[in-house]
């Protein structure tokens, strides 16, 4: 048996016996990560005191590696300090609140992704009309048009991470049409593939919801949509079948 | 270049929600930073990308409150995570060849996070290593890993080789939990009794690999 496989068969157990059953919580481990990291590197025993953490250090290989990678990253912070980044704090403050959650209600189940008959595609955006209408954003090409900048339209978390999703968009005016153009960012795997869809909103004399284009984002998160007439929109993400979140278009 | 402000947590939180430039500018470049020296990109703007990404995330779970025991830490930690998440996605979606990266969980792995004076010390450790006292332990261990049951002993090889909790479980067709808990087991019970019907209590294990020539347990 080679001599690191025993010391790490040691380190496991010096952690384990101090450890009881009740307390072998991978998230609290992760949670004292940062906590178990500072500590060892101001000079206390954590792996006595914290025996936890050391546990899944020695036994779980992605716990290893976070410690690994956070404690390589403080040395060398402090050998190095930090470089000087130039930085703007408006418009992140400005992405970290236009944050918008999306209540349960605001998520219907349309029908499948595939582009279907209008008719049969409106009856249930139809019944999410009022409610668009009253809590989403608005955005419209008077402010948009000709600026080279991009607006968060939603925020809503996938399915499968804990990670928030933010839908940025630029419109772009040409005589009486406008081209859309979107990003979903971060970028994630999960969401290549996924449809955007525009539904086109008629408010009078009664409300009616047509889909007018439905795109796929591709594998750098884009998607776009041209040569829109004069209507109200809403672009609306849809994931797992579910609408996760959508914004508002006055295009007229 | 500059250090790292020592503000205790409370100040951290003040300021973050007063939206003061210079905290909130911290944390960014301490993004940038972890972002460069850990994650394999190609271009800088790819860097800024997702240095820019965790950021936003980083700071809304501080905004919204979350706890933290030391700031630089807890930055570190949840834009690794992050990361983690994001290039995992990204890893299944564009399937890595093996033979660049042996383990397509992550990025490439890290060629070594040792600082190299402790890769010497780990080395020297080792070469000092042949106590007698110590050669004797090693042989229990040895003997008492063995005896382990075949499934424990199949989990813990696993583990050591790189292999998630889940990833394990779901080879042996078990729960995620049900790995950890036996993985512990292994270790507290089987492993420990073995070894003190053999002389070694954890006491005795500590005593000897703290002797002259052993790495502190």
């Amino acid at each position: 048996m080679h001599e690191h496989f025993r010391e790490r068969l040691l380190s496991a157990l010096f952690a384990a016996e101090r450890l009881s059953e009740a307390d072998l919580d991978p998230q609290a481990a992760w949670a004292e990560l940062d906590e178990y990291v500072e500590r060892e590197l101001a000079g206390e025993e954590v792996a006595t005191r914290m025996p936890r953490v050391a546990f899944f250090i020695a036994t779980d290989p992605q716990l290893a590696r976070a410690y690994r990678d956070l404690r390589a990253t403080l040395l060398a912070l402090e050998a190095t300090g930090l470089p000087t980044t130039p930085f703007e704090l408006e418009p992140f403050a400005a992405q970290l609140g236009q944050t918008i959650s999306i209540a349960p209600e605001d998520v219907v189940f349309p029908p499948k992704a595939q582009f279907v008959p209008p008719k049969l595609a409106q009856e249930l955006p139809l019944a999410l009309i009022n409610a668009w209408e009253r809590t989403l954003t608005r955005y419209s090409r008077t402010h948009m048009s000709g600026q080279a900048q991009s607006a968060e339209a939603f925020s809503a978390p996938l399915p499968a991470v804990s990670a928030e999703t933010r839908l940025e968009f630029v419109l772009n005016q040409s005589g009486d049409l406008t081209d859309l153009d979107g990003r979903v960012r971060p970028d994630h795997a999960d969401l290549v593939g996924q449809p955007i869809r525009l539904y086109a909103i008629t408010l009078e004399p009664e409300p009616v919801v047509r889909v007018v284009a439905e795109q796929t984002i591709d594998r750098f998160g884009r998607f776009a949509f041209a040569d829109l007439p004069a209507e109200h929109y809403v672009v609306a993400l849809i994931i797992n079948q579910a609408i996760i979140g959508a914004a508002w278009l006055d295009l007229d | 270049m500059r250090a790292w402000p020592q503000w205790q947590p409370d100040e951290w939180t003040q300021r973050l929600h007063a939206r003061d430039h210079e905290a909130w500018q911290y944390i960014y470049e301490l993004c940038v930073f972890t972002c460069q020296a850990r994650i394999d990109q190609q271009t800088r703007e790819e860097h800024a990308d997702l240095a820019g990404d965790a950021y936003v995330h980083v700071m809304g779970k501080l905004l919204a409150g979350h706890q933290v025991y030391a700031m630089r830490g807890f930055v570190v930690k949840t834009a690794l995570h992050f990361w983690y998440h994001v290039l995992e996605q990204k890893v299944k979606q564009v399937q890595i060849p093996e033979q660049m990266d042996s383990n397509p969980r992550f990025v490439a792995p890290p060629p070594s996070t040792l600082t190299p004076t402790e890769q010497q010390q780990r080395d020297e450790a080792a070469e000092q290593a042949t106590t007698p006292e110590r050669t004797a332990l090693y042989l229990a261990l040895d003997t008492c890993f063995e005896a382990l049951p075949a499934e424990d002993r199949t989990m813990i090889r696993m583990s050591f080789a790189g292999e998630i909790h889940a990833t394990i479980a779901s080879v042996l067709k078990m729960k995620v939990g049900t790995v950890t808990v036996r993985i512990h087991r292994a270790f507290k019970t089987k492993l420990q009794r073995c070894l003190d019907q053999r002389g070694y209590s954890i006491e005795q294990v500590i005593r000897t690999m703290r002797q002259k020539g052993g790495s502190d347990a």
